[in-house]
């Protein structure tokens, strides 16, 4: 009922080092980003966070997830997995916020990547384009095809 | 809740199918769900073109025909998402209202959001819950914990409460519960 009024933004965003860095530094380098994005969702009080999730993959079986799911800026983050130093990490942030357009997002990203950037100079980051978006008036599956789940009945 | 749900049913060599609803969620809690070693159907394809009553219905239709010994069926819809929308869903898959077991998680650092913003949402979770978790204990003070004690209380008196913190294990008292 309120999923029209928050929206769901994707991000695919790859951390890298020159060199190998441990678990730890890398989950605090993306707790540091994800802090500084909510910061400056949160400047404006008509913006409210439906929730901020990421995933960072480390690999088949090994992940961060990031949770942020009110203004209050709390991020939790569970590491599951084995500590080994890594090269790079990919992360996926997915972003539901209210009253906040997808390109102020990723604005709002890209500043917090670029501050971290000049925080540490060993870090590189990429923000990808957006993976596969939920989206009001697009299906999943082509145009006129039916819906695999409900054979096209809903229309 | 939902991992250590599950992990306490299979304790108790129970059978269970999972319903994520991502709205606005692609790909994260699926994927970590994947990578805990858990067999997951992506049924829900990141499409929100479905209304929400005949996707949920297609979903569970498919896991009853698919999966004929499952005990349990747990549906974690979105938190945007109104619990009053999905009931139909259900009792047209052949479940009385007696049988779903509706719990709802109150994350007692949104009390200013449901009450300010997610009124509707909130009074309708209310309604339809068998029981109220408050969770996140060691995220609030004693005032937030009471305020949402209070709000449910207000809505609906003497509804069973828990109170727990899921970073840890499901309090003794809510396990018996279920």
């Amino acid at each position: 009922m309120y999923q029209e009024e928050f929206l769901p933004v994707v991000f695919n965003v790859r951390f890298s080092s020159n060199q190998a860095l441990p678990i730890e530094k890398w989950r605090s380098r993306i707790h540091d980003v994800l802090h500084l994005y909510v910061d400056q969702i949160c400047i404006s009080d008509e913006r409210v966070i439906g929730h901020i999730k990421a995933l960072a993959q480390i690999d088949e079986k090994d992940f961060i997830k990031y949770s942020c799911i009110s203004n209050s800026n709390a991020i939790n983050s569970n590491f599951h997995g084995n500590h080994q130093d890594l090269f790079d990490i990919n992360v996926i942030i997915n972003s539901l916020v209210s009253n906040i357009s997808e390109n102020e997002s990723r604005v709002f990203l890209e500043r917090s990547c670029q501050a971290l950037i000049k925080q540490d100079s060993g870090i590189q980051i990429l923000i990808n384009k957006n993976l596969k978006q939920p989206d009001n008036h697009h299906h999943h599956h082509g145009d006129g095809d039916d819906c695999p789940i409900c054979n096209g009945y809903h229309h | 809740m939902l991992l250590k749900t599950i992990e306490m049913l299979s304790a108790a060599d129970k059978k269970c199918a999972i319903i994520i609803n991502e709205i606005g969620d692609v790909g994260i809690d699926n994927r970590q769900m994947r990578m805990l070693g858990y067999e997951v159907l992506d049924l829900f394809g990141g499409c929100v073109c479905c209304t929400m009553k005949v996707t949920l219905e297609a979903t569970i239709n498919h896991l009853l025909e698919g999966y004929q010994d499952l005990d349990y069926i747990l549906f974690e819809p979105s938190g945007m998402a109104n619990p009053l929308s999905m009931y139909p869903a259900m009792m047209n898959c052949g479940y009385r209202e007696e049988e779903i077991q509706n719990v709802f998680i109150f994350d007692p650092t949104r009390v200013v959001l449901y009450e300010k913003r997610m009124n509707q949402l909130f009074n309708d979770s209310i309604n339809l819950a068998r029981c109220v978790v408050i969770n996140k204990l060691d995220e609030v003070g004693q005032r937030e914990i009471e305020e949402a004690v209070k709000m449910v209380e207000t809505i609906r008196p003497g509804l069973r409460t828990f109170k727990m913190n899921l970073k840890n294990e499901l309090c003794q008292e809510f396990h018996q519960y279920l």
